[in-house]
């Protein structure tokens, strides 16, 4: 009924207008400029690893589309613009609608569609090294997002906002269930669907500028999982306490939802003509529940009840209530002609409140010894607390008084307070109760320069941190920054950028280091302006991880890594000659590091006009993909070779 | 479900009505009236292809015909009009300045206000100063200097068409000219967003606008942008793991691209878990020791998420299995 009702008033609220409207003064006929056609897709090699890293579908296309209305249409709206982006055959896409009257009125919708697959070889792969690809968990969902937002009187001095977003995700996919001692595979389909309305208000009075919205989220999950057909044997296939674990059949229901009332607001106020103040709140409630009914048959043991079993009838009752707020206020001081400082403080909180009550009814169990001991249901509730704030200080000088200098500097300081309670989850806290403060300075300082074509930047930050929170944590972190490039009329282009980032701890019983590095250089040759244009670029990263761990079969400690050490070279002409574009560049990539790989790729593109409307398009894709063979990775398993073709109309109005 | 189906019935009647009133009064549509630069369309930023009337432009248009009509579909054109007839005029002197000296002396392009460098933005800034609750025009991290001003984004006559805000190219090209490494990431490894690719832009995740150290957009809620769209990680969980714990998207993904499955910053997830849940002495930290059944030297134990699948946290199970 509540579904009806509200697709009802969505009618009622655009259809009015839009109805009325559409009788009195048919829009001018105006035609988009678009591109359509059609992709062919090649696949050798692992069809799965492609999808799971490009996913390009066959099938029709419609590349771009850009329309704009040619006139007002009187009563609906004084402008329009629509365009749309790889919509149909996926993975991707979207559509973007705006249009409205000056100071009457403003409607902005998205949509947006997104195919997302995985189905990975090494991914939850207990059997890689016999050759089975791909792992055992997967999917094939997709996710579609509408947002439409309407603002009323926009530009005047109170404006109303409406708003109202969905996110709704969905699709197959599977999973593994540990259960009984025994993992199993499952195939499981989720549906989740994330609204959220608001209503809110704009104003732009004198000096004072703000918004005040208040909105209301609405998230619901469903969840269905059951044992895979041939699947009963599970991922253990050797006996267990002299008992083989199988699973005749498993089947869970989960459901939840949550729902959000999220206020926001912010005003910013002009004091004198040099001082600006900045503030802003927002608070959401979340409160969730959560239900789950699951049924086991089979063949099982568990050790926290010390005995074998015959089936399981387990029910999950939760609830989870997070209480968020964040404020801010901020000062933007202008001390002199081009030298600003800026500076505020912030601070969020965030607590958790759960509690979840699990009811197991063991069937059939049997003592080790084969005693039957009939059912045996368990009761466990838990309850879990959270609490963490985060609190920022922060100020920056900028200034730009030196012609083609420009300057900054700041520093800022974040303090961080969590409390773990003493039934968190188990997985974070390696003892109850505990509680964590750290803090961290940081200092930065940039300049630029930019004069004849030529530019250049500089920045580098420090950051020092007393105490981690988690291993990874730093306790000293440097990040450098270069950037430059010159440009000489339209014949030659040269870039060069250079990041790099040392992070460390101190503790030595832990011994975390991080360094980061990325280069990259490229040139831009144009022989014949507007005609013909050469592009190259190469690059390097570089990334070292380094951790010490306790690998839990033998508690040992042992050093962990991680290594990325790659190359990239790539090279491309951009040509018009009379009716024809072309557009290609080649690509070599390779990574020499914890997973070796290289890449070779082609993107072409030739257009051939018929006229000044009608343009026949052209496109190869191609994507070689080979792993070389490394502890733990699918090697040439996950190798593959796509090539893509379209054949595109390209209307130009 | 009567107060639903009521709301339909009556929904079809109005919009019926809507439809069919006004076309009994005015059966046949008039033709739509030739667009002048009066009434042409405020459209975001195409040109419009009806080209005004040359004795309606200003004079700039005897010498700048294309450009000057052009302008009656750029979103500046659209201000200065409306509920008041249109001065003209007003199209270019608005930001050019009086252009008599330049039209007397024959185009003299040093007798006519250029927009340039930063100079130039501080006139846009004269209009554009805004500053909201993350962003700030002037005071942003992309402020105004020689280096990196409005102009440089934005083209007020050579914008891309099918983006709004008359940037000056596609969202991922434009930042590319600067952030040439994250670009060629998202653009070359194997695991990355479609950044460009069906809808995604780097504006989805960053305002260009932002303040200095706050690069990331925050959802309405206040969280990270991933959650804008990955909202089924939001929460709130029961057994919460990393999200608004301690840290965050972040904390195991690298979202400009990776080597690694699932943008990971390790390619072994067991070395990526181990990396906190390792008790190897020095300060406590958060993350329990995992227990000694986890034998790392067989194939399911070293991905973690075999079991463990409710990474994200879970309202289920305390060591997230579900």
């Amino acid at each position: 009924m509540r579904k009806s009702f509200r697709l009802a008033l969505a009618v009622l609220t655009i259809g009015i207008p839009a109805g009325a409207a559409l009788a009195q003064t048919p829009p001018p006929p105006s035609v988009p400029e678009f591109e359509l056609g059609y992709r062919f897709v090649d696949v050798s090699g692992n069809d799965q690893m492609y999808r799971s890293q490009i996913n390009d579908r066959p099938g029709f296309l419609l590349h771009m589309l850009s329309w704009n209305s040619t006139a007002p249409v009187d009563g609906l709206f004084d402008y329009a613009h629509l365009d749309a982006d790889d919509v149909g055959a996926g993975p991707a896409g979207s559509l973007r609608f705006s249009a409205g009257q000056v100071n009457i009125y403003r409607l902005d919708f998205t949509w947006r569609r997104t195919n997302l697959y995985s189905a990975l070889p090494a991914f939850a792969n207990p059997f890689l090294d016999d050759g089975i690809v791909p792992g055992q968990q997967t999917y094939n969902r997709s996710r579609d997002i509408y947002d439409a937002e309407l603002q009323i009187l926009p530009g005047k001095k109170f404006t109303p906002i409406l708003g109202f977003t969905r996110n709704i995700y969905r699709g197959p996919g599977t999973t593994t269930y540990h259960v009984g001692e025994n993992e199993f595979a499952l195939d499981d389909r989720v549906q989740s669907v994330d609204d959220e309305y608001r209503i809110g208000l704009a104003f732009d009075v004198g000096p004072v500028r703000g918004a005040v919205i208040q909105g209301w989220r609405r998230y619901r999950w469903s969840d269905t999982a059951s044992l895979q057909p041939g699947a009963g044997d599970g991922n253990i296939t050797f006996p267990i306490l002299g008992q083989p674990i199988t699973a005749d059949g498993i089947a869970r229901t989960t459901t939840s939802k949550v729902n959000t009332p999220v206020t926001s607001a912010w005003i910013t106020g002009q004091l004198f003509s040099r001082v600006k103040l900045i503030g802003s709140y927002v608070r959401a409630d979340a409160n969730g529940d959560a239900q789950s009914a699951e049924t086991d048959n089979g063949s099982f043991v568990s050790f926290q009840i010390a005995r074998f079993f015959a089936g399981l009838d387990d029910s999950i009752s939760s609830k989870a209530k997070t209480d968020y707020w964040r404020g801010s206020v901020r000062a933007e001081i202008n001390l002199l002609p081009n030298v600003d400082l800026t500076g505020g403080w912030t601070e969020k909180s965030r607590t958790l409140d759960g509690m979840a009550l699990v009811t197991s009814l063991y069937l059939d169990a049997v003592t080790y010894a084969g005693v039957s001991v009939g059912d045996l249901q368990k009761l466990v509730q838990n309850d879990t607390a959270i609490d963490r704030t985060d609190r920022t200080f922060d100020a920056t000088v900028t200034a730009r008084l030196f012609g083609p200098f420009a300057f900054n500097a700041g520093w800022s300081q974040t303090h961080q307070d969590v409390t773990f309670s003493d039934q968190s989850s188990e997985v974070l806290a390696a003892e109850p109760g505990q509680n964590f403060t750290r803090t961290v300075n940081t200092y930065g300082t940039g300049v630029s320069y930019a004069q004849s074509g030529l530019t250049f930047s500089a920045d580098y930050r420090r950051d020092d941190g007393d105490q981690p929170i988690f291993r990874t944590d730093f306790t000293g972190r440097d990040r450098f920054k270069l950037r430059g490039g010159w440009k000489w009329k339209d014949l030659v282009q040269i870039g060069a950028t250079w990041q790099e980032t040392h992070a460390h701890g101190d503790a030595p019983e832990i011994g975390y280091s991080t360094k980061v590095r990325e280069l990259l250089a490229d040139l831009e040759v144009g022989p014949v302006a507007k005609i013909l244009t050469f592009h190259a670029s190469a690059g390097e990263f570089k990334t070292t991880r380094d951790i010490l761990i306790r690998q839990p079969q033998d508690f040992d400690i042992v050093p962990s890594a991680q290594r990325e050490m790659g190359h990239t070279w790539e090279g491309g002409l951009r040509a018009l000659w009379k009716s024809l574009t072309v557009d290609a560049a080649y690509l070599w990539m390779q990574n020499n590091g914890s997973v070796p790989f290289t890449i070779n790729r082609v993107r072409a593109r030739a257009e051939y006009g018929f006229g000044a409307n009608v343009g026949v398009v052209g496109e190869w894709i191609r994507d070689q993909y080979g792993e070389k063979p490394a502890f733990d990775q699918a090697g040439s398993l996950a190798d593959y070779n796509a090539n893509r073709y379209g054949v595109y109309l390209h209307w130009r109005p | 479900m009567v107060r639903g189906r009521t709301a339909l019935v009556l929904a079809g009647i109005l919009f019926g009505a809507g439809v069919l009133a006004p076309a009994q009064e005015s059966p046949t549509p008039a033709p739509a009236a030739t667009p002048t630069p009066a009434m042409a369309p405020a459209a975001e930023t195409t040109p419009a292809p009806a080209a005004a009337k040359s004795s309606e432009l200003p004079k700039c248009a005897d010498c700048h015909t294309e450009l000057v009509a052009a302008f009656a579909a750029n979103p500046h054109a659209r201000w200065s009009h409306k509920g008041k007839p249109p001065d003209i005029e007003e199209y270019c002197s608005t930001c050019h300045g009086d252009g008599t000296k330049h039209i007397e002396g024959g185009g003299d392009a040093a007798l006519i206000q250029k927009f340039h460098g930063a100079e130039g933005a501080e006139l846009c800034l004269s209009c554009h100063e805004k500053t909201n609750e993350h962003a700030s025009f002037a005071t942003g991290f992309h402020s105004n200097t020689a280096a990196v001003n409005c102009l440089s984004c934005h083209s007020i006559h050579k914008a891309v068409k099918t983006e709004p805000f008359l940037i000056a190219e596609k969202p991922g090209e434009l930042c590319q000219t600067c952030h040439a490494g994250i670009s060629a990431a998202f653009r070359n490894k194997p695991y990355a967003h479609r950044l460009d690719r069906g809808g995604m832009t780097c504006l989805d995740c960053h305002d260009p606008h932002d303040r200095k150290g706050q690069t990331v957009k925050l959802t309405r809620q206040g969280e990270l942008a991933c959650l804008n769209c990955h909202t089924e990680k939001r929460g709130p969980f029961v057994f919460d793991h990393v999200t608004g714990t301690g840290g965050d998207c972040l904390s195991c993904h690298q979202p400009h691209g990776s080597d690694n499955p699932k943008m990971l910053l390790w390619a072994r997830v067991d070395q990526l878990c181990l990396s906190c849940h390792s008790q190897t002495g020095g300060p406590a930290t958060a993350g329990a020791q995992p227990p000694s059944f986890h034998d790392l030297t067989l194939p399911r134990y070293r991905n973690c998420t075999s079991c463990h699948v409710a990474v994200h946290g879970s309202n289920l199970s305390p060591v997230l299995l579900k």
